[in-house]
């Protein structure tokens, strides 16, 4: 459903990513993993629309979206939850949900606050809290809970478990998986092999805005060779 | 009692249109991040528009309120179609650049508006309905004061109604903290910042429609206006609604009681309010701390390179070619070619503040006006030589740069261009006021040269070593370990401090050097004219300022110079030949910010791919 094919981004001068190219097959899930820098986040922020591609192309759902808005992008079914949550905390719970609230594409149960909080209980215990008044973890539930209301077809969730703690990390790959359950396709960027494994099947290695390697993730958890070359482990 | 209850509700009463219009400027700061000046040409038009359709529809209630509301939406439609053409291809543009954008349409509204509805003063006549007196206390009260006390109110709870209870506030209030995030969750921006530019013009409109019963409809109702919103949208809290109607509150209570009492001071007196605010409250009343960049942002922050030697020579011929000019040229050129070697320097000495220093102040013109009293009262009251009383120009700017500086350093962004600005505003007020030392509006004639430096040869001569003097002093100290200190406190302020450098000190330092040399300029400008007047400390000669840096371009150290020459012939010229030169520049700077967002000189250099022009 996703092809990246050969691209390119940039910030000003410095060059990010080369010639990337990878699939991503329907409601399948896929873990992005690298080094801090590699270029995982930049790699999800172009094909987001937010850093432009410079070079290549990116399909999805069997339409050009590189150069297309980031909005555009959103309403074609890709779900961006962002690594620095990036929650509206002047906004309450309900209200931040609302903000990504879209009709659903063809098919399927839409989601509403009211599914959200079956999701993540706990937001459910918050709903007219304001966003500045919560905890990393809950926070880190809005931001992700706050993008499926845009009913996406495929996720793309940067670096979801970081900064939490062990115990928060359990409880949102827990989450995640149901939506895995349910057919939702992902792309997670993560630094945290453990956590990726749990959710993905398949595994892209980047260096240096490269794709270095790429496998099925139980391989990979075997071979301490590949993880010691490219994530430092 | 009587007294202080009248002018209590009369003062409530011109705080609602205040609060409209602040209220629009406020909306559209908080989404779009451009600081709008064109926010109080929308509400000139709006009491011209509203003119034109009261008098159009049939009398009576219904006409009038048909009037002001038609106005409103009109107003509202020129904001979208502004945002729509201009305003959207400026958003990745530095803030500066959006706000000289919006400086070009207010010139371009006013001769608009002139060839329009003319230069006469309009006043609209009141329903019937609303011609009436109230007594309270024992002393009439206007109706229609009573209608506006109400409106303010009311729009402030419509608008509390419209941001937290539908779904298209909430998309408002979300954008206003991060409006790349909702454009991700599938919001488009555009659309959005559309409808906020309409929303906003629509008050400003509906402000200076309810305002033409109590006003006229005059040409400079825009500057006025705007400056009085900026204050109160400082005042109140940059976004927030709440506190700009506190802050219309105050200030429009404040103004009505100080009219009655002590007339003299009105014009100072809400620039005071505002600077005892800001220096208590940083944020304004109900404001937070904003998240966004100093403006000039990063994109103004190119290295700057020492002059090679191909540019000292290219630098030392030019101030040669000046300073045997006075052989070929006219007077006439002389005249102007003096005023723009003064106002080089006047250029320079923002720029240093607004480039290196990333400081950017809206109100230069008060150092430029303080040194430009200073020369010509030494040489009025105490009769002093020339070259004694122009040493007085930088002290006393300075002065007033050490007092103001100390204020500046503390606040970034907007509220750091506003409190510039006030300062400005203060001492423009006091050089009107205070006319038994300033001359008020008259001014202080003659000012001339000693003997000695009477010829126009010695005299030209005087003023380009000073200038060229000046401006080599500040080329000296962006390239001394003070302005590499300096350029590291405006790129990383913590990793300034962490490596030793007290940020808060070296801009005020910088300030203050910056201050004194435009009062170099200003007292050189007085010398020059025979005169000092309050015009040189008005809005307009911060403007200038400013356009001369930004057409020059922040980015290098030429820039502001040849952005001076580019701008006073462009001034010089239009108004010789035309009497639309308002609408002329105005166009002319739109589309130069359009065609080079960089400055002339910043194009020129990325053209030749050489950061030193």
């Amino acid at each position: 459903m996703l092809e990246v094919d050969g691209i390119d981004a940039r910030y000003g001068h410095a060059q990010v990513l080369f010639g990337m190219s990878f699939r991503i097959g329907p409601a399948e899930a896929v873990a992005l993993l690298g080094r801090n820098g590699a270029g995982k986040s930049t790699l999800l922020k172009s094909i987001m629309g937010l850093v432009p591609a410079t070079g290549g192309q990116i399909r999805f759902a069997g339409q050009r979206i590189d150069g297309m808005r980031p909005s555009r992008v959103c309403r074609l079914g890709l779900g961006y939850v962002p690594e620095d949550r990036r929650i509206f905390t002047d906004l309450t719970v309900l209200e931040n949900l609302e903000v990504g609230r879209r009709p659903a594409l063809a098919g399927g149960e839409p989601w509403t606050a009211e599914r959200i909080f079956q999701l993540f209980p706990s937001l459910g215990e918050m709903r007219h809290r304001r966003g500045d008044r919560m905890s990393g973890g809950e926070q880190q539930m809005l931001t992700i809970a706050r993008t499926l209301m845009g009913n996406p077809t495929l996720l793309l969730l940067d670096e979801p478990s970081e900064g939490l703690a062990p115990r928060v990390v359990e409880i949102l790959g827990e989450s995640l998986a149901s939506l895995r359950a349910a057919n939702l396709a992902l792309l997670i960027a993560e630094p945290n092999l453990a956590f990726a494994a749990r959710l993905a099947d398949r595994a892209i290695l980047i260096e240096k805005g490269r794709v270095a390697h790429e496998g099925a993730i139980a391989d990979l958890v075997r071979d301490e060779e590949i993880q010691r070359a490219y994530l430092g482990a | 009692m009587d007294f202080i209850v009248v002018q209590f509700l009369n003062g409530v009463a011109s705080a609602s249109s205040l609060f409209l219009v602040a209220s629009g400027l406020t909306v559209i700061f908080g989404v779009t991040r451009v600081v709008n000046f064109a926010h109080g040409s929308f509400y000139m038009l709006g009491a011209y528009m509203a003119y034109t359709l009261t008098s159009q529809l049939p009398r009576g209630s219904l006409g009038f309120w048909g009037g002001v509301i038609g106005a409103a939406l009109v107003i509202g439609l020129v904001g979208a179609l502004l945002e729509f053409v201009l305003l959207r291809r400026l958003y990745r543009a530095p803030e500066l650049f959006q706000l000289l954008a919006t400086f070009g349409v207010v010139l371009v509204v006013q001769d608009l508006t002139l060839w329009t509805w003319g230069p006469e003063d309009l006043l609209a006549s009141r329903p019937l309905s609303l011609r009436g007196a109230v007594d309270v206390m024992g002393r009439s009260v206007p109706v229609y004061d009573l209608v506006l006390i109400a409106v303010g109110p009311v729009v402030l709870a419509a608008l509390h109604l419209l941001f937290h209870k539908t779904r298209w506030g909430t998309l408002v209030r979300a954008a206003t903290q991060d409006r790349e995030m909702v454009e991700a969750l599938g919001v488009e921006q555009s659309r959005l910042f559309t409808a906020v530019f309409f929303l906003g013009s629509l008050l400003a409109g509906l402000g200076g429609a309810l305002q033409l019963p109590r006003e006229a409809a005059s040409l400079n109702m825009d500057l006025a206006q705007i400056t009085e919103a900026f204050v109160v949208v400082v005042v109140g809290g940059m976004g927030s609604i709440l506190g700009a109607y506190l802050a219309a509150l105050l200030i429009a209570i404040l103004q009505a009681f100080g009219i009655a009492i002590f007339p003299k001071i009105t014009l100072v007196l809400m620039f005071l309010v505002m600077a005892v605010v800001l220096a208590v409250r940083p944020y304004g009343l109900l404001g937070r701390p904003q998240a966004v960049a100093r403006v000039g942002g990063s994109s103004l922050a190119v290295a700057l390179r020492p002059a090679g030697s191909w540019s000292k020579t290219a630098a030392a011929v030019v101030v040669a070619v000046l300073a045997l000019s006075p052989l070929v040229l006219g007077d006439y050129s002389m005249t102007v070619l003096t005023e723009v070697t003064i106002l080089a320097l006047f250029a320079a000495s923002l720029h240093f503040l607004m480039g290196p220093g990333g400081v950017v102040s809206f109100g230069h013109a008060a150092y430029f006006g303080v040194g430009s009293y200073a020369v010509a009262m030494a040489i009025k009251y105490s009769g002093l030589p020339m070259l004694v009383a122009v040493v007085g120009s930088p002290v006393a700017a300075g002065m007033l740069g050490v007092a103001v500086g100390w204020f500046c350093v503390r606040l970034s962004g907007v509220y750091l261009a506003m409190l510039t600005l006030a300062v400005a505003q203060i001492v423009w007020s006091t050089a009107i006021q205070w006319d038994g030392l300033t001359g008020g509006d008259n001014g202080l004639l003659g000012i001339w040269p000693d003997d000695w430096a009477r010829g126009r040869w010695v005299f030209y001569l005087v003023i380009l070593t000073i200038s060229a003097g000046g401006i080599l002093l500040l080329r000296r100290a962006i390239f001394a370990p003070f302005g590499y200190a300096l350029r590291a406190a405006r790129d990383a302020p913590l990793r300034a401090e962490a490596s030793g450098i007290n940020p808060g000190i070296v801009q005020w330092a910088a300030f203050v050097l910056s201050s004194a040399l435009a009062g170099v300029a200003g007292g050189l400008f007085a010398l020059a004219k025979g005169g000092v007047f309050p015009t040189y400390v008005a809005i307009g000669r911060s403007i200038d300022a400013l356009l001369m840096v930004l057409l020059g371009g922040v980015a290098t150290v030429t820039g502001p110079l040849v952005g001076t020459a580019v701008f006073v012939a462009l001034q010089d010229e239009l108004s010789r030949f035309t009497n639309v030169w308002r609408f002329i520049l105005g166009c002319v700077i739109i589309l130069m910010v359009l065609a080079f967002p960089e400055g002339v000189v910043g194009f020129a250099a990325r053209w030749r791919r050489d950061p030193d022009a």
